[in-house]
């Protein structure tokens, strides 16, 4: 049989890569209904990771995207109403409400304002300069839009006074001639955008003689806040703009300098009644209030309001997840190969494997001796001698392994505590536990204790099993739609690179098979695969120092993969350590931050802490994406307090730091942590 | 148009004995910075005026874990550069070595051109035979000289050498990404309405391209790779580095290829992809792989204002290639 070809329709691209007409097919409006205050503001910092969707929201609700899905449908606009109520439609739908659009998008990345230093003097000249620059590229943008708008408009005496009003607004605005046509309006800005550009390519020397022509010279003038205007002019002036919601969208405001987001800044603060600016930027890529005017500020709340996309998809869990299955949808509905076998559903195409069948399939194998109990043994004849056989004929569980791990945890806590005279705990006895196992394998609904338990500890007993099971060469199972849905940690580019792997992992694979379902194992590879993209391509060359941050997730991760093997599990599934930064070094904080800025750490409301009367701690979370390499778990569960000399171990320590910290933080002794070799070098037991 | 011809050096030199009037090289830690300047001497060129410019790339060691290794390595870097300056004074002992310390790679090296061709104007304008030593220069360095020679005073003939390394380690050239930006001087003419495509010169580290296609985006991504290349196999080095950048993105399929020694072809071949793409595109270049391949992408740029991307290393490997190999010699008509 000949292996099937076809288009990998998860394809990877960033939201500005993508034409019009690609996004128009793959975008999910299922985006609004997370973040409905983003339309309810009229000015919005949309905070999120790269990959959370921030931009293709953007470009979807710009000008060049409304215009791509009414032609597809309608043909050319030819009723400015009817373009608005149809463009409309799909947010209405989504949001459950009305709301009439226009949006003119612009990415701050193409402002060049790395050169600007090289041309002014000083920080104050860089900002005029900027202000310039942005009006020019969004009035463009602007103007250009409503170009496309109005160019097929039928009713020509309406069209003619649209026009008139537009380039009344930039007469009044710009230096424009008087004698300016409406079709002169976006030569005259594109020739003072080149000027400066020109200006921006050119050298600073005289070399008269040898040159005919002068020096690119440019002033700033001949300009004044033009798409400020213009938006109020028509607001105020066009009928057929009155009801409609212009909104300038401006993508990656976190990449341009602290002094040029003063600018913005005070476009904000001045509250311009007409104006709505929707800003996305990476988390924490707000990092400054203040405006132009020395006494004023930005206050959030008042002049703008902050919306953290990702954290919003990382914990509204069930709008995520459709959102992602609507995404999968379209990708997949794109590609005639799986549309024509109606594959369209992701959780039905991505398999999907329980806990326990995970569990039993580590000892399925024939070769496979039963290492856990063998350990237990050990750990028995260590501690405790007497009651031997009885203790092991109390854990055995042939039915459910995990059900044998949680009785094996049950008897070495209540050793172990019993040793120690800990007396807070409530420890089992052997009959107690048999009992509570079997009443809980009769009824495994029923909300029993050991129900209780079991819930809360089997995900980590299973990782202990893989880890015990190591030397067989088992890896933890990272498979299905909501594994998958975890893992991405609210990053839609890294769910779809999961399934894209997965796809190409099916290449030559006898997919697709009779059942039309992508098997574990193949999941399991694509997610170690994007896990260790993510470590060596992404968190490694963040700039400037990637090493760092890259060092301190292989300390992290490893160290948490040691505390999963604690013998008594006192903190099932670690994934995130509370620290209070500003106890770190500065350099530590730095390295932290950004991780932080960079998403490699996510964080979350803290949970109250564990004595009275402590300062709630700052939350840092190992992003998802990375459990796989770590072999630990996606969920947000296990907390580590470490106080901020244990976190500079971890941030700069090497691996004899971090060992000692397992052993603190683990319960075993210094002696039984042994440490894997090899180039990489993480924490096993 | 420009068009030129391509001569092995020592030949070159053999058989021209007032090769040049003015030459440009630069003082570096890698051992090649001497190749073109040891022909001269064995061919007993007399140039009127030689620079040789000494630069230190010098920015703030940003890792906090591998500071001591850096600043070991740097010194290396330091020590093998005051060799290689030694050697240089003796074979030229009346030459010119203006030297820089690189602490803001966007800032110092225009400043520093900028302030050298204004100091220097006056003989440059004379000279009729240029040669600009690209060996060792470090790309925003070359690109600047290039762009000054050819905007600033009208230069119509250059002579540009490019002296490869006899081998490349398996060492990156650098550690770490200090940030990819425009090329300074290089912004190009953007049209904020029309989409945009790459042209991306493939190297031999892949995160410098994720740096950049992260940064900006590219509704086309057209891939280069030199080959032949200066030794076989370094293509699939490039390939290799580059593969996850690209593969998501589909851009593997558009690969194109061009001789890495040969910087006319990869001029037209670069040419042609810009014409495709003219009509409704703003095109960029990142020149990242080899050196002739990314003058050539300077004179596209310079000839049809496209932009220049880049993504700036925070640190050079003072491993990263060994001795001195052949030197090629480019005759450039513009």
């Amino acid at each position: 049989m000949h292996p099937v070809k076809f288009k990998n329709p998860f394809t990877r691209k960033w939201g500005e890569d993508y034409k019009a007409e690609e996004l128009t097919t793959i975008f999910s409006e299922f985006i609004i209904p997370l973040i409905p205050s983003f339309f309810d503001f009229p000015n919005v910092f949309l905070y999120g990771g790269s990959g959370t969707g921030k931009t293709m929201l953007l470009r979807y609700l710009s000008f060049d995207i409304q215009k791509s899905y009414f032609e597809k449908e309608k043909g050319e606009i030819t009723n400015l109403d009817e373009f608005f109520e149809y463009s409309s439609e799909r947010v209405n739908k989504a949001l459950g409400r009305k709301i009439n659009f226009l949006g003119i998008y612009s990415k701050l990345t193409e402002i060049p304002t790395s050169l600007f230093e090289n041309k002014c003097h000083n920080k104050q000249q860089e900002q005029i300069l900027f202000k310039f620059y942005l009006d020019l590229e969004i009035s463009i943008k602007f103007i250009s839009s409503l170009m496309g708008l109005i160019e097929h408009y039928t009713n020509i005496q309406n069209k003619k006074r649209i026009e008139a009003k537009i380039l009344d607004c930039v007469k009044s605005c710009s230096d424009i001639p008087k004698s300016a046509k409406f079709s002169d309006i976006l030569k005259h800005l594109t020739d003072k955008k080149n000027q400066i550009d020109m200006y921006l390519g050119s050298f600073d020397i005289n070399n008269s003689g040898v040159t005919s022509n002068e020096l690119p010279r440019f002033s700033v003038s001949g300009l004044f806040e033009l798409f400020i205007n213009l938006v109020e002019v028509l607001q105020t002036q066009v009928e057929e703009f009155r009801d409609i919601n212009i909104y300038i969208l401006l993508d990656e405001y976190e990449r341009i300098e602290e002094h040029l987001k003063i600018v913005i800044n005070s476009i904000i603060r001045s509250r311009n009644e007409f104006l709505k600016l929707k800003i996305s930027l990476r988390r924490y890529g707000f990092t400054t209030s203040r405006t132009l005017n020395p006494s004023d500020f930005v206050l959030i709340g008042r002049d703008a309001e902050l919306i953290d996309l990702e954290y919003i998809c990382r914990h509204s869990k069930s709008k995520y997840k459709r959102l992602l299955l609507d995404i999968a949808r379209k990708r997949l509905e794109s590609e005639q190969f799986f549309q024509s076998r109606q594959i369209t559903d992701i959780r039905k195409l991505l398999k999907s494997i329980t806990i326990e069948s995970e569990a039993s399939n580590l000892i399925l194998e024939k070769r496979v001796k039963l290492e856990h109990r063998k350990r237990f043994e050990a750990f028995l004849s260590l501690y405790e001698t007497a009651d031997f056989d009885e203790t092991m004929k109390t854990v055995e569980c042939d039915e459910n392994i995990l059900i044998e791990k949680l009785n094996m945890l049950l008897v070495k806590r209540r050793i172990i505590y019993q040793k120690r005279g800990v007396k807070k705990r409530k420890l089992y006895s052997n009959s107690e536990i048999s009992d509570m196992a079997t009443d809980f394998m009769r009824k495994p609904r029923e909300r029993s204790s050991y129900f209780y338990l079991y819930e809360k500890n089997k995900l980590a007993l299973l990782f202990q099993l893989v880890n015990e099971y190591g030397k067989y060469n088992k890896r933890k199972i990272y498979a299905g739609f909501d594994t998958f849905a975890a893992l991405s940690g609210g990053f839609i580019a890294w769910f779809l690179d999961l399934c894209y792997s997965t796809i190409e992992n099916t290449r030559d694979k006898g997919f697709p098979n009779d059942l039309l379902e992508i098997g574990v194992d193949l999941q399991r590879k694509a997610a170690e695969k994007v896990a260790w993209d993510f470590l060596d391509n992404v968190v490694r060359n963040l700039e400037r120092i990637g090493d760092d941050i890259y060092y301190f997730v292989l300390n992290t991760g490893a160290f948490f993969r040691a505390l999963y093997l604690d013998e008594l599990l006192r903190e099932p599934e670690p994934t995130y350590v509370n620290t209070k930064i500003t106890g770190l070094k500065d350099t530590s904080q730095q390295i932290i931050k950004t991780a932080h800025y960079w998403s490699v750490l996510q964080s979350k409301i803290p949970m109250r802490p564990k004595e009275a009367g402590e300062p709630l701690p700052d939350v840092h979370i190992l992003h998802p994406i990375l459990a796989p390499v770590f072999q630990i778990s996606y969920r947000t569960r296990g907390r580590t307090k470490l106080p901020p000399e244990d976190m500079e171990s971890l941030i700069t320590g090497s691996e004899a730091d971090v060992r000692k910290l397992v052993a603190k933080y683990r319960d075993k002794p210094l002696s039984r942590i042994q440490i894997s070799s090899g180039q990489r070098r993480l924490f096993n037991s | 148009m420009i068009n030129g011809n391509i001569f092995r050096l020592d030949e070159y030199l053999r058989n021209n004995p007032g090769a040049f009037d003015l030459y440009i090289g630069s003082i570096s830690f890698e051992e090649r910075c001497l190749g073109a300047a040891k022909m001269f001497r064995k061919t007993s060129q007399n140039i009127n005026r030689i620079y040789f410019i000494d630069y230190l790339y010098l920015l703030n060691i940003a890792s906090k874990r591998h500071a001591t290794m850096l600043q070991k390595d740097r010194k290396k870097r330091i020590k093998q550069q005051a060799t290689n300056k030694k050697v240089l004074i003796s074979l030229f002992p009346n030459a010119e070595f203006p030297y820089i310390r690189i602490r803001s790679p966007l800032m110092d090296i225009s400043r520093f051109i900028e302030s050298f061709f204004s100091k220097e104007r006056v003989k440059i304008n004379e000279a009729k035979r240029i040669c600009v030593d690209i060996s060792t220069f470090t790309k925003p360095f070359s690109f600047l000289l290039v762009k000054m020679f050819v905007e600033n005073f009208k230069k119509k003939h250059l002579f540009i050498v490019n002296t490869i390394p006899a081998q490349y380690t398996t060492a990156p050239l650098s550690f770490n990404i200090w940030g990819s930006e425009i090329m300074p001087t290089y912004n190009g003419i953007w049209n904020p309405q029309n989409r945009s495509a790459l042209i991306a010169l493939l190297g031999f580290e892949g995160n410098k391209l994720s740096s950049i296609l992260e940064k900006w985006s590219f509704t086309e991504i057209i891939p280069i790779v030199g080959f032949p290349a200066f030794y076989p196999g370094l293509q699939d080095r490039a390939l290799v580095a580059n593969t996850s950048a690209l593969k998501n993105l589909e851009a593997l399929h558009n690969i194109q290829y061009s001789s890495a020694l040969d910087p006319f072809e990869s001029y037209r071949l670069m040419r042609d992809i810009f014409n495709s793409y003219h009509s409704g595109y703003n095109v960029a270049i990142a020149p990242l792989g080899p050196k002739p391949m990314a003058f050539a992408a300077a004179l596209l740029a310079i000839e049809h204002k496209l932009r220049i991307v880049y993504t700036f290393p925070q640190e050079y490997s003072s491993s990263y290639s060994q001795e001195i190999g052949e030197s090629y010699l480019y005759e450039v008509n513009l």
